[in-house]
Order: structure tokens, then sequence, then C-alpha cells
């Protein structure tokens, strides 16, 4: 499972806090982590098998689009690489009206252009206003009628986004859905190593086993206490085990480390 | 193959599976790795599984010093004069530079994990002397500690790291952790080879992170050609018996040969021939021999209720004993000395007396001569 | 194998590459040095299987042959043999027995056969270039006090070098961090670096390489790839495994907008943080300092030690600022400067602060502050 959109956040350069009962701490370098985004790293369990199986087939797709639909840090980003990677798909964030609108003057969906686009919708049910949404349909329209493809991906089914417009309301509604639903506690710890693994620090199965019976069984949360223990064991100068993750989750837990 | 380090274990001339360059009778498990590697998909954790002396660490060190011996896999493709053929073979010739340094333990691409020493200053002394240290009879933490390090720097000779685990199911609980570690996040370019005796006894996360390489115990032609080779000094009829008792161990039929196996095998079937009046002084001598140590005991143990259950069989099956050794002389007699149920009995009755006398330490000769009597009891009774 | 050699040389070169071998070896072999005689030098070497040093001595061979002895012991006899002795060594008949003769002394020592010695020096290198031992030193120097010892962050346990360039001038650069704090060296870019891979040289090849080039006045030749690094100076070969991971993306962490700009004379400051920090609490060792126009305020606390309090006249215009730091941390990087004054250029409380020597442009450090 990817950290998802983990890394995209302009430049954070700031430092993080340490963490723990210590009144008195050394902050740390917030360094990005590096998210392994290949195939290979994708882990495929029940919850996600059907958006992968998808994202394997293209083109073998139902329709000219599809929505790959599932919670925050669930991989959807990660599938998009995949995609790309295998395709050449130009990934936007959000339908970016002045690029798409040249790329499809270009020919986009032509032989000589990538046939995919991914448009990766933010958090919660997308805002899109009527010169997105304009874009979009049209998007959508050229796709069917130049045989191209375009993945959507977000937090939301298409079908509930709030749109004005009337025609792409209808088309969303028609777009097949790939979900990634909630990881089980065997996905989750997966999650966990592949999370740490892409900060480059390995632990032990007590501490993933630990961190997996008492966290939110959800991927942000995942991401989110890989991320605090990362900075805490760099704020001690401590390798991560099994006390340091007791220390992060009963107790003395210091809350938000971004100060 | 069989294990070296027991002190009288040079007598044998049997090559540690480190410095041994034969494998016989695995070619089956052979071809499956080198299909995995021609075909690129080598899996970076290999589980070597089957009984004790079949071969299990000796194909470890073989795949070691292939892998070790392969190019880099971004150097592998297109030199000037194409790429290299695919290799047709694991086996690297014991003349070659790789396989010295996995013998000496110092190829820096390769890490062995095995139980440490039990002393480690009789250690550095009995090394110095040219011993074989004695090892501690599981794999600690600390006997894993360099492993993180080691896998956190790149290959010194060339493409690939290696780490031999000798044996899997030895590791205690923090080893066993420690080696998951790395299993469930393995490194690029890294190959772990576990060798199990007893893949059951391993958390089950380890399997699960493993490819599974089942290795078969040998067939008794494969055993006569290796004790011809290692054990040139045995007659044949002694080598044949061996492999009849060794069940597809070649590690078995040496340390039978090496604690006197034969020996104690030959006076018990004679014993056994002479029911239902078994001479009741060789009988005591016996039972002295067996137990004055560890391995005697432990072959008696075995030897018994195995042949029993094979003499019982052949009375239940009523075919005529196709044998002319000793011991199918006997097991044909004792097999028509009584019938198949008092048999049985005595077999459980046994296998129940050996088995208490070994775990709470009862007498063993004790235990030997009362299942003696047992049997020459029941032949008698007929 | 025959020659003769003196003994102060063969006991300089010894020296030189006996401190890789571990005192207490499992296995065997790597307890010995290689002895390699041939074309009127005596080869020695030396490993510990990820780190690999070679040095060449001039000697007298009478007949070229190769065998390793212990190491520790072959140092030994010779450190105590007379200064100015010729020393002679040779096989025995079977080339078991290493026979060491000087003087009136005698010593067999037992032979390992070559061939079991490893061999790290195999491998083709991708890019080679030189660069002064000066240089070297300079950059080991003032990058090494960053190198994280936290095992288990391996990543960070070594000097990250690489080419790049700087204000668009092609530099070659040396970076540690342990998260803390981090120091960024740079030279101008030797011929032959240029497209070299990003390499971490682990802390343990550092320090050796340190000690190695100590004396040096040469160039050293440096050769790479993504897997090892070599270097070749007057008669000694140095070839090293690499950290098999990647350097953080450090780029991001050093600030390029902070406005806050503190001078300061290093000296003082650096005796005003050591007095004060006496009498912070040992763990932390954290030292305050309140900067306000013209002047700095240090200040320590501890629950048990009590207080201190010192100030230094500064250069300083910026609005005030307070912001805390670990005191051996600030003496690390304080340590490193050489001309009269500091400049720290800082942001806030909890953000990044730039350092540098003023009269060094080719080293910055950036620390993090402590929450005080």
């Amino acid at each position: 499972m990817s950290p998802d959109e983990m890394d995209d956040t302009g430049a954070p350069s700031g430092g993080v806090g340490g963490g723990g009962g210590d009144d008195i701490r050394q902050m740390v370098f917030d360094f990005p982590a590096r998210p392994a985004l290949g195939r290979a790293d994708f882990l495929v369990a029940p919850c996600n098998a059907t958006a992968v199986t998808w994202i394997d087939r293209w083109p073998d797709w139902p329709g000219a689009a599809l929505a790959l639909v599932g919670p925050e840090g669930c991989g959807k980003t990660h599938l998009a690489h995949v995609l790309a990677s295998r395709t050449g798909a130009i990934i936007q964030e959000l339908p970016d009206v002045a690029s798409l609108n040249g790329a499809l003057t270009d020919g986009l969906f032509t032989d000589a252009a990538p046939r995919v686009v991914v448009v990766e919708m933010p958090p919660g049910a997308p805002m899109l206003g009527p010169e997105r949404e304009e874009t979009l349909f049209h998007l959508l329209n050229v796709a069917r009628e130049q045989g191209g493809h375009v993945l959507l991906t977000a937090e939301v089914p298409p079908a509930r986004w709030p749109v004005a417009l009337r025609d792409l309301q209808s088309r969303l509604t028609a777009i097949p859905m790939a979900e990634i639903t909630p990881p089980d506690a065997e996905l989750l710890e997966m999650v966990l190593i592949k999370l740490f693994a892409d900060r480059q620090v390995v632990v032990s199965p007590e501490v993933i086993r630990y961190l997996t019976r008492r966290m939110e069984r959800s991927f942000a949360a995942a991401r989110d206490i890989v991320a605090r223990l990362d900075t805490l064991a760099l704020s001690r100068s401590q390798p991560i085990t099994l006390p340091l993750a007791r220390t992060l989750l009963t107790g003395n837990d210091p809350g938000p480390l971004l100060s | 193959m069989a294990r070296a380090p027991a002190p009288d274990a040079a007598a044998d001339a049997v090559p540690p599976p480190r410095a041994n360059p034969d494998l016989i009778g695995q070619a089956a498990a052979e071809a499956e790795v080198l299909r995995a590697w021609t075909g690129g998909r080598m899996s970076h954790a290999w589980l070597l599984t089957g009984p004790k002396g079949i071969g299990k660490a000796t194909l470890a060190y073989r795949m070691a010093r292939f892998v070790l011996s392969q190019p880099a896999p971004d150097e592998a493709g297109g030199t000037l004069f194409g790429a290299p053929p695919p290799p047709t073979d694991l086996a690297v010739p014991p003349s070659d530079p790789v396989f010295h340094r996995v013998q000496a333990g110092s190829h820096g691409d390769l890490r062995v994990i095995e139980p440490g020493f039990s002393d480690a200053k009789q250690a550095q002394r009995d090394l110095e002397a040219g011993r074989a240290p004695r090892r501690r009879g599981e794999i600690v933490v600390d006997d894993v500690r360099g492993l993180g390090q080691f896998l956190s720097l790149t290959p010194a000779e060339g493409g690939w790291r290696v780490v031999v685990i000798d044996a899997a199911d030895q590791m205690n609980r923090n080893a066993a952790n420690a080696v998951l570690k790395v299993l469930e996040e393995p490194p690029r370019r890294a190959i772990l080879l576990l060798v199990a005796h007893n893949p059951a006894r391993l958390p089950a996360t380890i399997p699960s992170r493993c490819r599974r390489l089942p290795l078969r115990p040998l067939a008794p032609a494969d055993i006569t050609t290796l004790l011809g080779r290692l054990r040139p000094d045995l007659t044949e009829s002694d080598r044949a018996t061996l492999a009849g008792l060794a069940r597809g161990s070649i590690g078995r039929a040496l340390t039978l040969a090496r604690t006197g196996g034969l020996e104690v095998y030959g006076e018990l079937i004679d014993l056994l021939g002479q029911t239902p009046r078994m001479d009741v002084a060789r009988c005591h001598a016996l039972g002295d021999r067996v137990a004055r140590d560890d391995d005697t005991w432990a072959l008696f143990r075995d030897l018994l209720p195995g042949w029993l259950a094979d003499m019982a069989r052949l009375g239940a099956t009523g075919r005529p004993p196709g044998d002319e050794t000793p011991s199918g002389a006997a097991m044909a007699r004792l097999s028509r000395a009584a019938p198949l149920d008092r048999w049985v009995a005595v077999w459980e009755k046994t296998i129940h007396l050996l088995g208490r006398t070994e775990a709470v330490h009862l007498d063993r000769k004790q235990a030997v001569l009362a299942t003696l009597l047992l049997i020459e009891r029941a032949a008698g009774r007929a | 194998m025959q020659l003769t050699i003196e003994r102060s040389a063969l006991l300089k070169s010894l020296g030189h590459i006996q401190s890789v071998v571990e005192r207490r070896n499992t296995i065997p072999i790597l307890s010995n040095v290689k002895l390699d005689a041939r074309d009127g030098a005596l080869g020695l070497n030396a490993t510990d299987m990820d780190l690999e040093i070679a040095e060449s001595v001039g000697s007298d061979i009478a007949k070229a042959g190769a065998s390793t002895a212990p190491a520790h012991t072959l140092y030994d006899i010779v450190r105590k043999l007379p200064d100015g002795a010729q020393v002679e060594l040779s096989l025995d008949g079977e080339g078991n027995h290493l026979v060491l003769r000087s003087g009136r002394s005698r010593f067999n020592l037992a032979c390992l056969p070559v061939d079991e010695f490893p061999a790290m020096s195999a491998g083709s290198y991708t890019h080679s270039f030189s660069v002064s031992a000066a240089d070297l030193r300079g950059m080991i120097d003032r990058t090494r006090f960053a190198i994280s010892t936290e095992e288990t962050r391996y990543y960070l346990n070594g000097i990250h070098l690489h080419a790049t360039t700087s204000d668009g001038v092609p530099v070659l650069r040396a970076v540690a961090t342990d998260g803390h704090r981090l120091a960024r060296v740079e030279v101008p870019l030797p011929d032959g670096a240029a497209g070299m891979p990003g390499i971490i040289v682990p802390r343990k090849t550092v320090a050796e390489l340190r000690k190695l080039i100590d004396e040096t006045g040469m160039d050293v030749s440096v050769s790479l790839s993504d897997s090892k690094i070599r270097f070749a100076f007057d008669d000694c070969v140095m070839v090293s495994k690499l950290i098999d991971g990647t350097f953080p993306d450090y780029e991001r962490v050093i600030p390029t907008d902070n406005d806050k700009v503190l001078e300061i004379d290093a000296a003082t400051l650096g005796k005003a943080v050591d007095r004060v920090s006496a009498i912070s609490a040992e763990k932390s060792r954290a030292v305050k300092m309140a900067v306000e126009k013209g002047q700095v305020t240090l200040s320590a606390n501890s629950p048990d030690a009590g207080s201190a309090v010192e100030e230094i006249e500064a250069s300083y215009d910026a609005s005030p600022i307070e912001i805390g730091f670990n005191s051996r941390y600030l003496l690390d990087i304080l340590g490193q400067v050489e001309g009269d004054a500091v400049r720290l250029v800082m942001a806030d409380a909890s953000a990044p602060t730039v350092i540098r020597d003023v009269a060094d442009g080719s080293a910055i450090y950036v620390l993090m502050p402590m929450r005080v």
C-alpha cells in the first residue's frame, strides 16, 4: 500500500519537535519519506484486489473512465503511478483547466500522446467549480470519442460529488467504480512495515503487532503513527523499539508533533 | 550433510557443508533453484526443509557459492560480447576462489548465522589450536546481531549478498524476530537461505515469508555411494546395513558408523535371534554399552522400536522374508512366534518405556533389559 | 617467498593496516595480514571484510611469493625488534609457517593459505578523480561530527558524497547529519567526478581514512562505483564497502529565507556556551539564547544545579528572538569555525538555524533548536 499523497506538500523544510515526556526536547529535521511506488511495492490484499485487477487490466476497462475510490492513504496515488509507469499516463491533481485544455488541443488520447489521464481529487467530496466541471466533462467526452481512458481517484464516489453541471453529474454517476475498503489487520501490519521501510527504518515484528492492536484501523492512522514514531526515535537518537512505541501510545503521549 | 564438529568426526573425512562440493540425490531441488534463477524469479528467501543429514546445509552453501559467483543483476546483461550464457548448473568447482573463501568463512558477501560458541574464551583457544569449538544448542539474538550491519552495506565482491541460517529452527524467539525484520523488508540484491529440520518449530510468519524448498530423504543407493566415498574403510555389507538403517539420511548413516552403531545393531540382532532364550550376560553387556553414552542410547531408542515395527509389519502381511540377513531371519522367526496383536502391544510398551526413561531420566540399562525381557516373554509364550 | 626489509618501514606499514584487524575473530583468516612479495616490494593487506587497507613497502625480494600470518602477533614482534634492524621473512618448506629472522631472533608464525583471504579489490569503478589530501581532510573534519551514531539509522551512519552544483558552480559535496544537525562542505568538482553516483561512506571507513591521510601532502586518487570506494595515495590503498541506503533529501531542510542574522565572535560565544552549559541538566545540555539588538544573553537552568546567565556583545538588528540549542551541538559547530566571526541565521524558536563561518563559504551547518 502506498503512502498516498504523502510527499506532495510543497516545502516542509521546517523542523519537527520530538515527543515523549521530556520537558526539553530536541527538534529534528523533517526529512521527507520516499515512498516506493513500483508495482512490486504495492501490497495486494482482499480489500484492494479488485482495484489492482482493474489497473493491471488496462486497457481492458468497462468504459472510457474508471473511478478508484478509497480512504486516505489506501494506495490510490500508488496505483495511479503504477498505471502511469506502464502507460505513460499524465497524472493531475484536480483537473487543471489550462493544461488539460492545452493537452486536448494538442491531441490527447491520440497514438502519439498518452492514452490515459489520471485525475486525482482532493480529500473529501471535491468542490470543482464551473470551469473545472466544464473541463472534466469535456475530458470524459473526448476520451470516449477518441478511445482514451480517464482514471479518477477520490475518497468519495463520483456519483456523490457535489457537481452543478447536469450532464457531468449523470456522466459521473455512470462511471464504474473500483473501491478500496479499510485494511484488515494483516494488511495493516504490512502497510506499517512498508511505511517504515519508506523511511529506511526496520522495526521488529513485536512493534508492528503492538501498533496494529492499538491503533485505529485505517491507512491514514498508519501513516500518522509511523511518522510520529520515526520522529520521536530520531529526536531521542534511539532505535524504534517496543518501549518507545509504548511511550508514544500511552502515558506521555506528546500529542501533535508538528510545532 | 553431516555436521562435522563432533570431536572425532575428523576421522570420517566428511567435509562440513561449507566445504562440501558434492551433493547427491537432490537434483530436483537444485533444478528448482536454477529455474528460479534463470527465469529471473529468484526468491529473496528460501526455506530448505527435510530431515537431518540429507544435504540441506550442503545445498544452502552450494546455492550461496552459486549466487556469489554470478554477476550483479544490472551487469548481467549486454557486455561487449553479449549476455553471458545462462548457468546450467549450481556447482562451483572447489578450485574456484569463491569456494575457498566460502569454506574459510572469509567471503565478504556471505554471512552465516549458526549457534554461537558456548564459551567464548575456550572457543578462542580451540580455534587457535585448530579444534572445532563447542556451540550452544540454540541461536540467540547475539548470533544474529551483525546481520543488520552486514545488509546495510553494499556487496564487497560482486552483485549479491547471501545469508545462510543453519539451522533456522534453532533460533530462539528474539533471534527469530530479528531475522523476521529482515525477511519482511528484504534489501535488494540479498538472498537468505534458511535451513530447517523441523519447520513446524518456526514462528509461522517465517515460512510465510520464504519460498519452501523441500529436500527428500536419499535413496539407499545414494547412501551406499556416499558411504563408499566417505567411509571407504567400511565393508560392503556394513555399508549396506547402514544404508538400510539410515532412513534416507547420510548424516544418520555416518553417525551410526562413527558411534559404533553397527556393533550395537549387530549385537541387538544377535540377541533377538536367540529368542526365546537370550544370553543374559550379553543382555547386560548390551545394557551397559547403551547406557554409557548419549549417542548409543539415542541409537538404541531409535533402533529397537523401528525394528519391532518392521517385524510386526512382516507378520501382518505374511510375506516370506525376502531378506537373507540375520536381521531378516530374526524377524521372520519372531513374527511367527507370537500373534500380531501381541507384537503391537510389545511395540507400544517398548516405546512408552524408552520414552519415559528418556523423559524422567530413569536407569537406561534397566530400560534396555526390560525391553529385551518383554520381547523374550512375548516370543516365549507362543 | 623470501625477502629482506627495514624494520622501521615494515613497522610503519603494519601499524597502518593492523588497526583494521579485529582483536577477536572467530574466522581465523581474518586475524591475518596478507603478505605478497613481488617486483621489489612487499604488499601488506588487512581487512575486516567491510574495509581493506593495503600498503606496499620497498624491500629486497629474493624469491617472490605470498602468504598470510597473524597481524597483531607480527606487529608486536616487529615493534619489539631493535631500531634499525633488518628483517628477513621467508616461508618454511611446506609453506605452513612464516619464518621471521632478525639479528639473533627467529620466529615461526603459523600461516593460512592466501586463497582464503577475502578479496575486496575485485570489481570495477565507474568514476575516478583526484582530490588534494588537504581538501579531503577538510571535508571529513568539518562533517564527521554530525554523523549519526544511532545504528538503526544506517543511512545516516556515514558521510554522503556527491557531485552537484552550488550557485551554478560544479562542486563535490560532503554531507552528514544525525537528524538534529547537519554539516555540508564542498570543494570545486574535480575532473572525472561529474556524474558520479551519490554514495554514503561508512563512519568506520571515514575514521580509518582520516588517520591514514593525516600526514600525506599528496593528492588522493579516489575511484568509486555505486557499491565501493577506493582511496589511493602514497603507497597505500584503501577499499571500502558503502552504506546501501538513500541519503535523505537534505536540501529541503536547509532554510533559504531565514531573516534574523546574528554575527558574533566565535571563540567568545564558544567559551560562554561552555561555561553556561556547566549548569544545564546533564542529559539535555540545553542553553537558551536570548538575542536582541547588539547583545546575546545565554542562560541555562537545572532543577538540581541552579542557573547561569552570561551576556555577550554581538551584531544583531532584527526583532528579538529566544531560541534553545543543545550546547554540545553548538560547540561542535563552533569548533569547526576557523575565522573570527560566526554567523547564525535564524527564523524562529522551532525552525532550523543556519550557521556559517564568516570567513569560509565552503561549509554550512544547520542546527535544529531545542524546546526550552
